[in-house]
């Protein structure tokens, strides 16, 4: 998942678009020591020393990793998906509502 | 004779009472008894995690995922071993027996919580039936229900936390019991692609069940410290689907710096729960 992200994060980085992260390794040190060498550039929220049993996950009934969110500009969800949906579907999304935002903010 | 005795005592109480004053109480038994057991199972998990470690970096298992040679990859696996769940467990449930009550219960926990071995949770099992129905406490072990009902199978798990509900006389074991209950029915509600209407109809109602379950255990955990995961089902139905606002995620980034996901209103966000494990 990180390569994709990370080229994500590289091509959107002039757009109104934010990855954030919910990190739920146990120890903090775990996310320290990999997070340079995996070129992790974004934000996270850490989960807790309980990782995948923390708090936010959670509340949030996470069942499985990755799980991920898309919210759009309004706040509104507008994707969520149980593991990694692929790098195009990923793309196409966040770039569709890119434009729905552009849109938006025309008129 | 008695004057000895007491000689003897007066001059051992006369050494050990100073000894001791000003020391913290010492701790009980079983306290002790519980602190080792922890200690030297995650001493156990550190090992083996290291262990691990070590392998997934090595020329040899790198090669073999390389190659594709997942037979290879796997005996190499094989080699790291586990600590011995089983062996731990035994030893849990010596230590809950010896100590009766809620000090027993702990070990009892412990041992679902993290020893993962099957044997030990039906034994487990058996012991809530005997020992702990009543207990305030039953749902610190109910907490990790799936660990229980994975061993005791479907029919015999449920009829675990049908007992349970009926006669705990507390609200949060109740609520686990009906959280694993809708868990459980849930999972069953899996529906096929190529359904036929009565399928469908039977999906549904069990859907229906499980969600009248959890609407209901969310209910008697709210208030408790677990409100937050009980409640959970629910609140992904009626807060976390497509076309609704996101409820807003308040915590501290890694660094400890708090921060909302709200602040980033106005941007497309990607929201991705992960680790590196």
């Amino acid at each position: 998942m990180f390569p994709h992200e990370r080229s994500l994060v590289e091509r959107l980085k002039d757009k109104p678009f934010s990855l954030i992260g919910v990190n739920s390794d146990k120890e903090k040190d775990t996310y320290f020591s990999q997070v340079k060498e995996n070129g992790i550039s974004w934000r996270s929220f850490w989960n807790g020393p309980k990782g995948t049993g923390g708090p936010i996950s959670a509340k949030w009934n996470v069942r499985g990793w990755p799980t991920l969110y898309v919210i759009d500009h309004k706040g509104v969800i507008r994707h969520k998906w149980l593991g990694n949906p692929g790098d195009e579907t990923l793309d196409a999304a966040i770039d569709a509502l890119l434009a729905e935002m552009q849109q938006d903010t025309k008129k | 004779m008695n004057v000895t005795r007491s000689v003897l005592a007066s001059w051992l109480l006369a050494v050990v009472i100073p000894a001791q004053a000003g020391q913290a109480p010492k701790p009980a038994p079983d306290q002790v008894e519980y602190d080792k057991l922890v200690a030297e199972w995650t001493a156990a998990m550190k090992t083996y995690t290291e262990a691990n470690k070590q392998l997934m970096a090595s020329e040899e298992y790198k090669k073999a995922r390389a190659e594709k040679d997942t037979a290879k990859a796997r005996e190499l696996m094989a080699s790291v071993s586990r600590p011995d769940g089983k062996a731990f467990g035994t030893r849990a449930l010596e230590l809950a027996d010896k100590n009766a009550g809620d000090d027993g219960l702990r070990f009892l926990v412990y041992a679902a919580a993290n020893f993962n071995d099957k044997d030990t949770s039906k034994a487990i099992a058996e012991r809530v039936l005997k020992n702990y129905l009543k207990s305030p406490k039953l749902g610190d072990l109910l907490e990790h229900g799936m660990a229980l009902s994975r061993a005791l199978g479907a029919e015999e798990g449920d009829a675990l936390l049908e007992r349970v509900k009926a006669e705990s006389p507390h609200a949060l074991p109740k609520a686990w019991a009906m959280y694993w209950q809708g868990q459980s029915i849930q999972q069953g509600a899996r529906l096929k692609k190529d359904a036929t209407a009565e399928e469908k109809a039977e999906n549904e109602a069990k859907v229906a069940k499980a969600d009248a379950l959890f609407a209901a255990a969310g209910t008697l955990a709210q208030g408790t410290e677990h409100a937050d995961r009980i409640g959970a089902p629910q609140f992904e139905k009626e807060r976390l689907q497509v076309g609704m606002e996101v409820p807003d995620i308040v915590g501290e980034d890694v660094d400890g710096v708090p921060f909302k996901l709200s602040d980033y209103r106005g941007k497309v966000v990607m929201i991705d729960y992960w680790g590196f494990w």
